[in-house]
């Protein structure tokens, strides 16, 4: 089923951010991470700074501004502490891929957790492309969500309202309004790591 | 904490690491569970009846099923270290393997005209057998909960309902070598509710032992 809905509910909005690493970088990632596993600390410098680029790119799509910079660091972490787990065999991108899209989804998973805080996208932004890009990716996702909890994700987590402002606007308790936010957003991310799954 | 502040204390924290290989992480489960199949064998555990019990269908049955599963389910564990492998197909490939092995299982009754004597259950005997393939899957869960943590696994439920099974399978296979019971109805309700009573423990308890 999820196989059937992919084309629709397509997560990812072209970007550069999304395409791969320009073929000059590709190769050279590939290298400059073989050449980090050796401990060779100004390659691996250099490959930070240009990971830390993409990640922010990718990132811009799937969270929300006030979000981003966390992700990134927490990212950059996490590929100092696994870099073991990389095989120089195989491209390095599908392993930074693989990597950037399960952060995203723990992210999501602690969103889910917390219905009550961090909107999904900010509302005011100095620069508005990410945030509208995110409305759009999100809005698609948002479609594949029963009624109720579509609407309890856009009131509290779009718009801005108070669970209790939600809560009498649409007539569901206060606590419906939280577990349908829940749910919701446990349902968007299995929906992405089935895409993920069936796309690898 | 500043990005550049972060690439530098990473940089400043760099050494030379190990890539990770799967065969040396295979070869080290192996070893794990054939040193405890061989303390079994060496504590006298097995059953005093074994030479007779290699002419019973249903005790061939028991081992190759124990073993096929275990193996395949421990080649999904291994894989699934890796952040750009899925445990999706093998868990899929597994769930048509426990199905088949049941199937034939079943199959196995009907061509040895054997009896489902639903009085073999035996509750006691089947709470033994239950505690029995918990405490022989323990090495090889353990030893997959360490190399999961050690690897990046991007899919902690899938991968810990994996490794429970494969553990599961390999307790249920070194017990075989102790139950004496190889009446068909105790064999295919026991082991398998055991089997997936195991694997639903270590997809409740790992994740949160392996996130990172």
């Amino acid at each position: 089923m999820i196989a059937v809905m992919r084309p629709k509910h397509e997560v990812k909005t072209p970007s550069r951010s999304d395409a791969d690493p320009g073929e000059a970088s590709e190769s050279a990632w590939d290298g400059m991470m073989i050449a980090a596993q050796a401990g060779q600390g100004g390659v691996y410098r250099r490959l930070l700074e240009e990971v830390a680029v993409w990640l922010r790119a990718y990132f811009a799509n799937r969270l929300p501004a006030s979000m981003i910079d966390d992700a990134v660091q927490e990212m950059l972490i996490a590929l100092h502490e696994k870099r073991h787990t990389y095989d120089p065999s195989r491209p390095f991108r599908y392993w930074l891929r693989a990597i950037a899209r399960y952060k995203w989804i723990d992210r999501l998973r602690v969103m889910a957790a917390q219905p009550d805080e961090t909107p999904l996208v900010d509302p005011v932004a100095g620069d508005h492309a990410p945030a509208v890009m995110s409305a759009v990716v999100l809005e698609r996702l948002l479609q594949t969500l029963k009624p109720a909890q579509a609407v309890a994700i856009r009131l509290v987590k779009l718009q801005g309202l108070t669970v209790q402002e939600a809560a009498r606007q649409t007539g569901q308790s206060a606590s419906l309004i939280k577990v349908n936010i829940h749910r919701g957003l446990a349902r968007l991310t299995a929906l992405v790591r089935g895409a993920g799954n069936a796309s690898e | 904490m500043h990005r550049n502040d972060t690439i530098e204390r990473l940089v400043a924290d760099l050494r030379p690491v190990r890539v990770r290989n799967w065969r040396v992480d295979g070869l080290l489960l192996a070893c794990v569970c054939v040193a405890e199949l061989l303390a079994f064998l060496a504590l006298g555990l097995a059953r005093p009846d074994f030479a007779a019990a290699l002419a019973v269908p249903m005790f061939w049955w028991k081992c190759v099923a124990s073993w096929l599963l275990a193996f395949v389910g421990f080649v999904v564990a291994i894989r699934a270290i890796s952040p750009t492998h899925s445990p999706s197909a093998g868990t899929r490939i597994l769930s048509v393997l426990a199905f088949a092995a049941v199937i034939a299982g079943l199959v196995l009754v009907q061509i040895g005209d054997l009896r489902f004597d639903w009085l073999a259950v035996r509750w006691p005997e089947g709470a033994k057998c239950l505690v029995s393939m918990m405490i022989f899957s323990l090495p090889a869960a353990a030893c997959l909960g360490v190399l999961l943590r050690r690897g990046a696994p991007t899919d902690l439920a899938g991968t810990s309902w994996v490794a429970g099974f494969a553990a599961a399978s390999w307790g249920a296979l070194v017990y075989t070598f102790e139950c004496r019971h190889d009446e068909a109805a105790f064999v295919l309700i026991w082991y398998a509710v055991g089997i997936v009573a195991i694997a639903s423990a270590v997809r409740v308890l790992l994740p949160s032992l392996i996130r990172w």
